[in-house]
């Protein structure tokens, strides 16, 4: 007998808000958590990968931060966004490993070899192309720290703190990276992005110094 | 000036709106899936450990119970101790009432204390189970 309007789990779970989820999955739910790694999985994946890793360590990386975030996952309170929260945990993930294996100089002024990345995103869409590809140009301190700012939604003092380096540190490489990225997405365009380090900040991300 | 503001601002704003749409990864629902692997395999290993652990930490409470006799000495202590009660309660009985004045004889009385006894032994032997 069919029930009408009867739907299964996991329709139900889609329908509902991450706050909802986490609350589901902090009672042991682990359904209500798969819906949240189906919903956020490519957007922490994205994200460590536009940090400058490595499609294996960023994918890793991004199952371990999922991993970690359900241990962790009554820390969250609804009070940000559960994508924020999540970013944050993979990104202080990254970085711990990063540091480990010492992958990366920050100080490096290099823009890393470019490499084809097979496993990337479809690029269906012609920003993300642009972005994604344009990220490739930046040495990998100006790729970590914008992505930290634009894409992790850090202020700058928190970026800094995080990636250990001096804040006048963090902004000359956004500012540089900014540069990079306007160059390489407008050309035409022909702007500076350096008149007003303030100004560079991502809009509501302001740092706290 | 403000031209150039603008124009920048509006950079910005693509640019977090650019970071904020995620790349669509034609692996997504693989790695999904491997995550609550990852998840439910984890959860097996800590239900096995804890499993094992209460077997484990079972066997060796038992093997000790056993090796101790411990069942014999509660069992004797209870029936020293519902031997020891039952005589204090009847010789209490014997000096406190007036047995002339019960509306029953002698016999009332050892079926009382034979009820009371079997009561104690109830709650003695309710009270082995529970601890």
């Amino acid at each position: 007998m069919t029930i009408i309007g009867a739907r299964s789990p996991h329709q139900t779970l889609e329908g509902q808000h991450d706050t909802a989820l986490a609350a589901l999955a902090a009672a042991g739910g682990r359904e209500a958590f798969g819906e949240l790694v189906r919903r956020h999985g490519s957007a922490v994946r994205g994200l460590l990968r536009r940090m400058g890793a490595a499609p294996d360590l960023a994918d890793d990386v991004a199952q371990d931060a999922f991993l970690l975030a359900f241990e962790q996952i009554a820390d969250f309170r609804g009070e940000g966004s559960f994508a924020g929260w999540l970013k944050r945990i993979a990104i202080r993930l990254y970085i711990r490993r990063w540091k480990r294996d010492r992958r990366l100089d920050l100080m490096a002024q290099t823009p890393e070899p470019q490499a084809a990345d097979a496993n990337q995103g479809d690029g269906a869409a012609a920003g993300r192309m642009d972005l994604d590809a344009a990220l490739k140009h930046l040495s990998p301190g100006e790729r970590a720290c914008v992505t930290l700012c634009y894409g992790g939604g850090l202020s700058h003092a928190e970026a800094a703190e995080a990636l250990n380096i001096p804040l006048g540190t963090l902004k000359s490489h956004i500012k540089r990276g900014l540069e990079r990225l306007k160059d390489r997405m407008a050309p035409q365009g022909g702007l500076s992005v350096s008149s007003s380090p303030v100004k560079a900040q991502p809009l509501g991300r302001q740092t706290h110094v | 000036m403000s031209e150039k503001s603008d124009e920048f601002r509006d950079f910005d704003a693509q640019l977090i709106q650019m970071f904020d749409a995620p790349p669509a990864f034609v692996d997504a629902d693989l790695f999904a899936s491997s995550v609550t692997q990852r998840l439910d395999r984890g959860w097996q290993v800590r239900s096995l450990v804890i499993g094992t652990t209460g077997l484990i930490g079972g066997v060796i409470a038992v093997s000790q119970i056993m090796a101790t006799n411990l069942i014999g000495r509660v069992e004797s202590l209870s029936l020293g101790a519902q031997q020891h009660l039952v005589s204090h309660l009847i010789q209490s009985v014997e000096t406190h009432l007036v047995l002339p004045s019960l509306p029953f004889g002698g016999e009332g009385l050892w079926m009382s204390a034979g009820l009371a006894g079997l009561a104690l032994v109830f709650a003695l032997t309710r009270a082995i189970e529970e601890y």
